[in-house]
């Protein structure tokens, strides 16, 4: 069902830049700062789970993740910032993935999955199969919610959310592709998000 | 301003912030804002949790705990760290069958044979009274003597007595029950006394 949003926005996210919430962040966290970086663990813990879920099973995820963003703590002084923040945390995570597999006597992915794949993982063979019939149910149901709401959205705060997380839009490319001021954007982003997260709550308790 | 309209606001640099599309200045001031209220991370853990499930990496098996236990991780002092969860778990899938099933059998026969030794040597004597193994403890040179242990070489017998003693104080130093109810340790002249009992 958000299979198809899935795979646009794996193609979104590559477009964009650099990140300017994750660049001050990982200033911070190099000067020693752990709170910064719980901010990116807390930002990134979803997509690096997802990702390594890939390679290994459900249950072993968390831990590999775990492990992944205490890796990258303890590399970060080495991290010069020549790619963005996530490309670098998703090789750590890919390679502690992998060596976590090799290290279980399981062979891994005939595909090398590189970065480029990471980014793009919505594309790649998914490697653990461990969804059970209710998450897949629950899953159907979230995300039969979240189109729906994103359908009943104005059209304004439609296009703006889906320009941001479908095709990976910069604020300043929708407000060029709205015409209209990028403060308007963040603010229908925003009202989007929000309309959307209000739909999604009774699933949610 | 209202509270509603600064909370709306907040909400809404956040989640300018979290898109990384806040600008330096005011990324500095909404991350002091975060430190000083720490309840914020509610709001952002919600924000993100919204993301995950649009963007279709929403995992239910992460739990409101995983930033606290990374943190708690780095912050740990080296001798407490728990570094790292998954070599421990690989450790114990990588040693190879054999050398397991090996391990576990010397583990056996090494608990059988003390087992045996100390059993022999505390058997109660044919006249119903409990052995006495004493050691001189106040040289470096430890002799044992036992009635019911003749056999036993000397070194055994201070090897054993030893094992027993050391054991008795572990499991005391653990908050544990003294392990043997009957067993009695004391020096040849009777002042250096350890009675190992319930």
């Amino acid at each position: 069902m958000l299979g198809f949003l899935a795979q646009d926005f794996d193609r979104g996210i590559a477009r964009m830049g650099k990140d300017v919430a994750d660049d001050v962040l990982v200033a911070r966290a190099q000067k020693g700062d752990k709170n910064a970086f719980g901010l990116l663990v807390r930002k990134y813990q979803y997509r690096v789970t997802e990702l390594v879920s890939r390679f290994v099973s459900d249950s072993e995820a968390v831990d590999v993740a775990q492990e992944s963003f205490i890796k990258a703590w303890r590399a970060l002084g080495g991290f010069k910032g020549n790619s963005a923040f996530y490309t670098w945390l998703y090789r750590i995570a890919i390679n502690t993935a992998k060596n976590h597999l090799v290290a279980r006597g399981r062979r891994p992915a005939n595909q090398d999955i590189d970065v480029a794949d990471a980014e793009l993982y919505g594309h790649t063979e998914r490697l653990s199969h461990s969804d059970t019939p209710e998450a897949i149910l629950l899953g159907d149901e979230v995300q039969n919610t979240v189109l729906n709401a994103i359908q009943d959205l104005p059209a304004d705060l439609r296009t703006a959310i889906l320009l941001r997380e479908i095709e990976g839009m910069s604020y300043e490319e929708i407000a060029e592709a709205m015409d209209c001021p990028i403060g308007t954007v963040r603010s229908r982003i925003f009202r989007a998000r929000t309309a959307i997260e209000e739909t999604l709550r009774p699933l949610s308790n | 301003m209202t509270d509603s309209t600064k909370n709306f606001k907040l909400d809404e640099r956040l989640s300018a912030f979290l898109d990384g599309e806040a600008s330096v200045k005011e990324t500095h001031e909404l991350l002091d804002h975060i430190e000083r209220y720490p309840h914020i991370h509610a709001v952002l853990d919600q924000h993100h949790r919204l993301r995950a499930r649009l963007r279709g990496e929403f995992h239910a098996s992460l739990d409101d705990g995983f930033v606290g236990r990374v943190l708690a991780e780095i912050d740990a002092p080296d001798e407490y760290k728990s570094s790292n969860i998954l070599a421990f778990r690989q450790a114990k899938g990588k040693m190879p069958k054999l050398m397991r099933a090996t391990l576990g059998m010397a583990m056996a026969a090494s608990l059988a044979a003390v087992t045996v030794l100390s059993v022999q040597a505390l058997l109660p004597s044919s006249d119903g009274a409990f052995p006495v193994i004493t050691a001189d403890l106040s040289g470096l040179e430890r002799r044992i003597d036992s009635r019911h242990a003749a056999s036993m070489s000397a070194e055994d017998l201070a090897e054993l007595n030893h094992y027993l003693i050391s054991h008795n104080n572990s499991s005391i130093d653990h908050g544990l029950n003294s392990t043997m109810g009957f067993m009695r340790v004391a020096a040849d002249d009777g002042s250096d006394f350890f009675e190992a009992g319930r």
